[in-house]
């Protein structure tokens, strides 16, 4: 049976480019970095080949994480959303850009999200379009602000700010077709 | 609220979730890719370095002014020695009335007095040399002491001397030398073994016809000084049997997909469809020996790779329901209007166009066995190679039966077995030990490099131009 090590053994010794560590690194924040790939590039095959660069990258970046400025799981989700940004723009998959839909278009069905677990609410996000998915994820779960998406996305603020209310509709539409679907099968 | 309360609760439900993946599997395919970094960098390190010898070989070779030590004593002009006989040739002596000097290095073995049947021309002086010796160590210092002590010596027409006195095989061999035009040396004559040159120098002494002193130099000190005279080099036949060859360049990858199921068929037309091959490129350092007789075999390591472009346009339909909208408007007979809501359904149809590109690489031993001919400075060979791989990758994307893109090396082997190989060569010396080289090459993979539960088969070969330069040692 494999030893477990506590988070600041696993990083020392990845610093040291120990590979029992770097594995017992893959071991401990897979799931979590996958489920990140999964949400930024849509696919369970994409994603996996992802999260390896993203270990791979982490790895050789691992010397310059200070813990003094921030966790180490923020760090690492950072880095794997700048590789999952990197894939998609290899896949030459741009996030469109829509100056024109208007604000104030969305409504939320709270009921229809509370419903859902996070597997299903992972793969209605995960199924939003390619661009919409990337600004509705920064925005929304990571936590950027529309100018900050705009400079690592290479589009306007303005933009972002519409494809996330675009991405909010879709997702929010999504919602309550899923929500039908599961009141239909109920009253049969 | 409500928007908030959406974006938090899916921050909240997404931020942390996890998904299982299998570790094992993500270990195994992270060190898969570290290994082929490694090999990568390796071997790009390694091609640098050699590329980096090879350059700083030449350059010495050809701008070595302010290192070059001089061969022959430094006021007597300076020389070009190679290391071996018959090819020893020498800048003309710019002032014959220099000082002499034999360095301590070269020890003098013997002084002997020589009587030559000498006549007039011999003892016309044009002008006087004054030839001294100094800066020896030898034990017989005191007899070039006491032969310097002459003031004044005649000029000696030492074509006559050659004529005279020397096999008519010597005449032959440096009668072309300025040293022996210029001066009052006669001759450097290479009487001995591969390490050490002997040369006669013969000094008219008073009281004697003339004196040989002979002193041999070991081959150790004498070096290469390009710096006065760009053509002193020999370029004849040598024997350098092993040599170094680093090369590469570009190919013309021939692809070749086929499948002998008929069902497979549309895949294969799909694949045709979406491929275009882009180039590919050969680089490699082989060590080489090689006989008298002219054959030869090398045996190194060599980097082959080979890039495509997948194209293809990817169409995706995402439908979703815009509630709420006007679906229609009646219009009354007063001309007031009534809005009629509800759901819409829309089809967005996204349209991906994928521009992909994949490599191929290989990492190969290759071992050639092949035949040289020269003539002069120009060398022409031809050889067939076994080329047994290492280390076989592939990096990027593939459509998959279904017309998806999916990146997933397990369609490949992770060998890609050998490659047979026929190159043919033109070379041209350009220093006694330098040698470049232009290669046409063909080259052809075996098998497959699909596994064999792929639908079709994917094999390659290439038609490339090698060029290359080789060191001997």
């Amino acid at each position: 049976m494999n030893k477990t090590y506590d988070i600041q053994r696993i990083i020392k010794g990845c610093k040291e480019q120990d590979a029992l560590f770097q594995k017992q690194m893959v071991v401990k924040f897979s799931n979590l970095l996958f489920a990140v790939c999964i949400r930024y590039v849509g696919t369970r095959e994409h994603a996996q080949d992802v999260v390896q660069e993203a270990f791979i990258r982490i790895f050789k970046a691992i010397k310059n994480f200070d813990p003094e400025k921030g966790r180490f799981e923020s760090w690492i989700r950072k880095i794997t959303v700048n590789e999952c940004l990197k894939h998609l723009d290899k896949r030459k998959i741009k996030t469109l850009e829509l100056t024109d839909y208007a604000e104030g278009h969305e409504r939320t069905n709270n009921q229809a999200i509370s419903k859902l677990n996070k597997d299903d609410l992972l793969e209605v996000v995960a199924q939003l379009p390619d661009g919409y998915r990337q600004v509705f994820n920064l925005s929304v779960i990571e936590g950027y602000n529309h100018k900050e998406i705009g400079e690592m996305l290479g589009i306007k603020e303005v933009s972002s700010r519409s494809n996330l209310s675009r991405a909010k509709v879709i997702l929010r539409d999504k919602l309550l077709s899923l929500q039908k679907q599961e009141s239909w099968v109920k009253t049969i | 609220m409500g928007e908030n309360y959406m974006n938090q609760h899916v921050k909240d439900m997404l931020y942390d979730h996890q998904v299982a993946i299998d570790p094992e599997m993500l270990w195994s395919g992270i060190q898969q890719k570290q290994k082929q970094r490694a090999w990568t960098l390796w071997l790009g390190t390694l091609f640098g370095l050699l590329l980096l010898l090879g350059v700083g070989y030449y350059s010495a070779s050809i701008f070595n002014v302010q290192n070059s030590i001089p061969i022959l004593p430094e006021n007597y002009g300076t020389a070009a020695f190679s290391d071996h006989k018959d090819e020893v040739y020498s800048k003309d002596q710019d002032d014959v009335n220099a000082e002499m000097k034999i360095t301590p290095e070269e020890q003098i073995i013997s002084i002997e007095n020589k009587v030559f049947k000498t006549n007039e021309s011999l003892k016309t002086a044009d002008k006087p040399i004054k030839s001294k010796i100094k800066s020896h160590t030898s034990p017989l210092a005191e007899d070039l002491t006491a032969l310097q002590s002459q003031k004044e010596l005649p000029t000696l027409n030492t074509k006559s001397i050659l004529n005279n006195t020397r096999a008519k095989t010597v005449e032959n061999k440096f009668i072309d030398s300025p040293i022996g035009e210029e001066s009052n040396k006669l001759s450097y004559t290479d009487k001995l073994s591969i390490d050490q040159l002997l040369i006669e120098e013969f000094l008219p002494i008073d009281g004697l016809d003339m004196a040989m002193l002979v002193y041999n130099r070991p081959y150790k000190k004498l070096k290469r000084n390009r710096s006065n005279r760009q053509n002193c080099y020999a370029f004849g036949k040598q024997r350098h049997p092993w040599s170094l060859y680093v090369y590469g360049g570009p190919s013309f990858l021939l692809k070749n997909l086929s499948t002998k199921v008929e069902q497979d068929k549309t895949y294969l037309s799909q694949r045709e469809a979406t491929e275009n091959v882009l180039e590919s490129w050969r680089a490699g350092a082989q060590f080489k020996y090689k006989w008298e007789n002219g054959f030869y075999v090398k045996a190194g390591i060599e980097m082959n790779r080979l890039n495509e472009q997948l194209t293809f346009t990817n169409m995706r339909d995402s439908m979703y329901v815009l509630t709420d909208q006007v679906i229609r408007i009646i219009i009354d007979s007063a001309g007031d209007t009534t809005e009629v809501l509800g759901d819409v359904t829309v089809t967005e149809t996204t349209t991906e166009d994928w521009v992909i590109y994949n490599k191929y690489q290989f990492v190969n031993i290759p071992l050639h066995v092949g035949y040289i001919k020269s003539k002069n400075r120009w060398s022409f060979a031809g050889e067939v190679g076994l080329h047994i791989n290492v280390s076989f990758s592939f990096d990027g994307q593939l459509l998959t039966p279904t017309g998806q893109p999916i990146q997933d090396p397990s369609y490949f082997k992770t060998n890609a077995g050998s490659a047979i190989s026929l190159t043919g060569g033109v070379g041209y010396q350009v220093l006694p030990r330098a040698r470049l080289w232009l290669t046409p090459s063909y080259m052809k993979l075996l098998r497959p490099i699909n596994i064999d539960a792929y639908p079709i088969d994917q094999e390659y070969s290439t038609m490339g131009l090698l060029a290359g330069i080789e060191f001997k040692f």
